[in-house]
């Protein structure tokens, strides 16, 4: 029988691996694999995030030689970035369809100046929309963009990868990464800001209690591995070993 | 994240304060990875929640391996070792006292499990149905 492999995207030229999961940091991270690949940025829009990009499976000995890792996000700002990037925002990064749903079966307000009460509004429609979604009732699979980030990543841990955080990225792969990619730090410089959907609202001034726990409901193993990879890096100073 | 409270009077400051302490403390150490039972060497365990009795003398610390699988046989590992966390958490506590260390499992996923159930209901189904359907 033949060796289990895990899938990942990885730079050409350098060993660096990580499992991309949507909502956590991906567009970053394409842009920084390009940079390491070809020496430039992708194109002057960075939200055209590259693709194309080296895919390889590899062995558990074989990752763990090299500077392998997933990202793990905050469920509740990846519910925000969810909202501000595909429900408000910029209209080119919209999702309709889900507008559409919206506004068809729940209360949506539009407008480029949604005051607070509003926009907790949308995020409540929002979540009874996923909670239907990410608990599989409907016959359509579930989209990665709100898909439970331990679905995508719990090979990964399986494969020993290194957590990371998406709040400290940039410092937790220099450290993991020690020195064996080259130009890393200068690729990092290189793309200059995270993709990053416009806020009107800062997400700690919309959440609400309510909303909070109903974002715990709907991932709580999210919750609990963020929490287990925040206390790990607190605690140790380093990317912790998740065992699942 | 975990919501084991069935109690109508709710804790004090006091009691909140040091339950998120040994909350805080139990983490830690299991970051650290300090036990070495064999049975909890291949699972990461949450801590959601610590409450402590009016007088402090009991901390009952509600526990989870991550995805929720086998929570009671990691609550009676944990109780095997208790006398050992028992020893850290009061060192790293600046506190007189040693409070006892009982291990439950956390009830969240319990009650999502009968969430779960509940959905599953074919007129709750139906009922989930009408306001999205599938795209």
């Amino acid at each position: 029988m033949s060796e289990a492999r895990l899938n990942v995207t990885s730079a050409r030229h350098q060993p660096l691996n990580c499992l991309l999961s949507l909502k956590v940091g991906s567009t970053f991270l394409r842009n920084l694999i390009y940079v390491l690949d070809h020496n430039e940025t992708y194109s002057q829009v960075e939200k055209e995030f590259p693709t194309g990009l080296r895919n390889r499976e590899l062995t558990k000995a074989e990752l763990a030689q090299e500077v392998s890792f997933y990202v793990v996000r905050d469920p509740v700002m990846r519910f925000f970035s969810l909202y501000f990037d595909k429900v408000v925002g910029k209209p080119e990064n919209h999702f309709e369809w889900i507008i559409e749903k919206l506004k068809a079966h729940r209360v949506f307000h539009e407008g480029p100046d949604l005051s607070l009460s509003q926009h907790r509004d949308n995020c409540m429609s929002l979540l009874g929309f996923l909670r239907v979604r990410v608990r599989g009732r409907t016959k359509a699979p579930i989209n990665p963009h709100w898909n439970k980030q331990i679905i995508r990543v719990a090979k990964a841990i399986e494969f020993g990868l290194h957590p990371l955080m998406l709040e400290n990225l940039e410092t937790q792969l220099l450290q993991i990464a020690d020195g064996r990619i080259e130009g890393l730090e200068r690729a990092a410089k290189m793309v200059k800001s995270r993709n990053r959907s416009p806020r009107p609202l800062p997400p700690e001034d919309i959440l609400t209690r309510e909303m909070h726990e109903k974002i715990c409901a709907l991932y709580p193993e999210d919750i609990q591995l963020y929490d287990l990879v925040k206390t790990g890096w607190e605690v140790l100073g380093r990317p912790p070993e998740i065992k699942i | 994240m975990a919501k084991n409270n069935s109690s109508s009077r709710g804790p004090g400051q006091r009691q909140l304060r040091v339950g998120e302490s040994i909350r805080r403390i139990l983490s830690d150490i299991f970051a650290r990875g300090e036990l070495h039972d064999p049975e909890l060497a291949h699972v990461s365990i949450t801590v959601g929640e610590v409450r402590m009795s009016p007088d402090l003398s009991i901390a009952t610390v509600y526990v989870l391996p991550l995805g929720g699988e086998n929570a009671e046989e990691v609550s009676r590992a944990l109780a095997r070792n208790k006398g050992e966390l028992r020893h850290l958490v009061t060192k790293e506590l600046n506190i007189r006292f040693s409070p006892d260390l009982r291990f439950l499992p956390d009830l969240t996923f319990d009650q999502m499990a009968e969430t779960e159930r509940l959905l599953n209901l074919d007129a709750v189904k139906r009922d989930l149905a009408k306001p999205d359907e599938p795209e």
